[in-house]
């Protein structure tokens, strides 16, 4: 299923979200996020990896992650 | 782990929902109508039968699931390490290792969910948002030192699934019901109803999958739920997280502010859904069994529906104008 990582800034509510859609993407998202989490410096960022059929999905359902978001395909 | 074989997912021709209040309606205030006992019950059976719910948890891609190479003791350990900021035990799984597990398993029990026929229960709307995830290493490390009395291993929701529909009261707990009844599980004890008792003002069905394969937390929200619920999480990235918890800012404003928050999802959210429970239990008190309207359209009840629009257009309106001020507050 696809798999979507997000870096989102607790303090100023910026996002960057990057997407994995290949039909295990979900697996590739939460490598990446175990990478990211390890790499992280700033209390205040948050690294996360969702499961969804759709980007669309998580936009209705994890709706704050995405005041200010950059997207990127993985 | 053995598989019973492939689901015979239900196509059943689509059947009207009967909406009765729910039964842990809170404000004696607000419009209610009584529910006979075991109504909850019998439609939950019946959305089984049309949702050809049976025995999610031996259907692939959940039994194909490899059983944890770890020990409960290990877990329990490595939940330490995390808890406490210690180097992981080189004898148990690493951290990265459990979280691939339970991100396998959110999403093994998300796929099952999410093949289910629900325009069956859910007449006329469109699908249910599902999603899933494994918990982060800030939140899991977080609810470790927050609540030391549960290990790693009883913790509930390392795999979380979130379905959000528009739906009525009703409607969430037959869903909820039905999830716990689809992977064998008493409804009684496996459905958590924080609509009631709300946590800070969080309100939602949770189920409490605990299967073979592990636990997994399924978080059934209305529409207007799930939006005022990521609301209150942005102001806890702001304001602390403590405020999911119980506690209230000292300082004045944002105290104020996070009260004036809490009282639309108890108070606006609430009444508003319960106004729609109630619409709904009049809608179907006027429908035969194939969904069709008796006589002709009342219009004290189309007023009310109209009404109702309205009022829910003004609590978005609430939950927006709050969003706004948290952005200005960002900057």
């Amino acid at each position: 299923m696809p798999g979507f990582v997000i870096v989102y800034n607790r303090r100023t509510g910026a996002s960057e979200v990057t997407a994995y859609n290949a039909p295990t993407g979900h697996r590739d998202a939460l490598r990446r996020r175990l990478e990211l989490e390890e790499q992280r410096t700033d209390a205040d960022v948050e690294v996360v990896s969702l499961v969804s059929d759709s980007i669309d999905t998580i936009r209705r359902t994890h709706s704050r992650y995405f005041a200010h978001e950059v997207s990127r395909v993985g | 782990m053995s598989c019973s074989g492939t689901p015979a997912w239900g196509r059943s021709p689509k059947q009207p929902t009967t909406a009765g209040s729910w039964a842990g309606a809170p404000t004696p205030s607000a419009p209610s109508n009584s529910s006979p006992p075991g109504r909850v019950q019998r439609e939950c059976r019946r959305a089984l039968t049309t949702l050809g719910l049976v025995g999610l948890k031996n259907l692939p891609p959940l039994c194909d699931l490899t059983a944890p190479s770890w020990s409960g003791k290990q877990l329990r350990r490595l939940g330490e390490a995390l808890r406490d900021g210690e180097p992981v035990p080189d004898s148990g799984p690493s951290y990265g290792d459990v979280m691939a597990y339970y991100d396998d398993l959110a999403a093994a029990v998300l796929h099952l969910i999410r093949e289910l026929d629900w325009s069956s229960l859910l007449v006329d709307r469109p699908p249910p948002e599902i999603t899933a995830r494994a918990k982060t290493l800030t939140t899991l490390a977080e609810k470790l030192r927050r609540d030391p009395a549960t290990p790693l291993p009883s913790v509930q929701d390392i795999a979380g699934v979130r379905f959000e529909s528009a739906m009525t009261l009703e409607e969430q707990t037959i869903v909820a019901h039905a999830i716990a009844s689809a992977f064998e599980l008493d409804p009684a004890t496996a459905c958590h109803d924080l609509r009631q008792s709300h946590h800070s003002g969080y309100r939602a069905v949770h189920v409490w999958l605990r299967l073979p394969q592990g636990r997994v937390e399924v978080q059934v929200r209305t529409r207007l739920q799930g939006r005022w619920a990521n609301l209150y999480e942005a102001m806890a990235d702001l304001l602390g997280r403590e405020i999911r918890y119980g506690e209230v800012p000292a300082e004045p404003v944002a105290r104020q502010a996070v009260e004036a928050v809490q009282g639309i999802s108890v108070n606006e959210i609430a009444r508003l859904e319960l106004l729609r429970q109630s619409l709904a239990d009049q809608r179907n008190a006027r429908t035969d069994a194939m969904g069709r309207t008796l006589g002709p359209v009342d219009p004290s009840l189309a007023r009310a529906e109209h009404d109702v629009a309205e009022l829910e257009r003004q609590v978005v309106e609430q939950l927006e104008a709050a969003y706004r001020a948290l952005a200005v507050h960002r900057h």
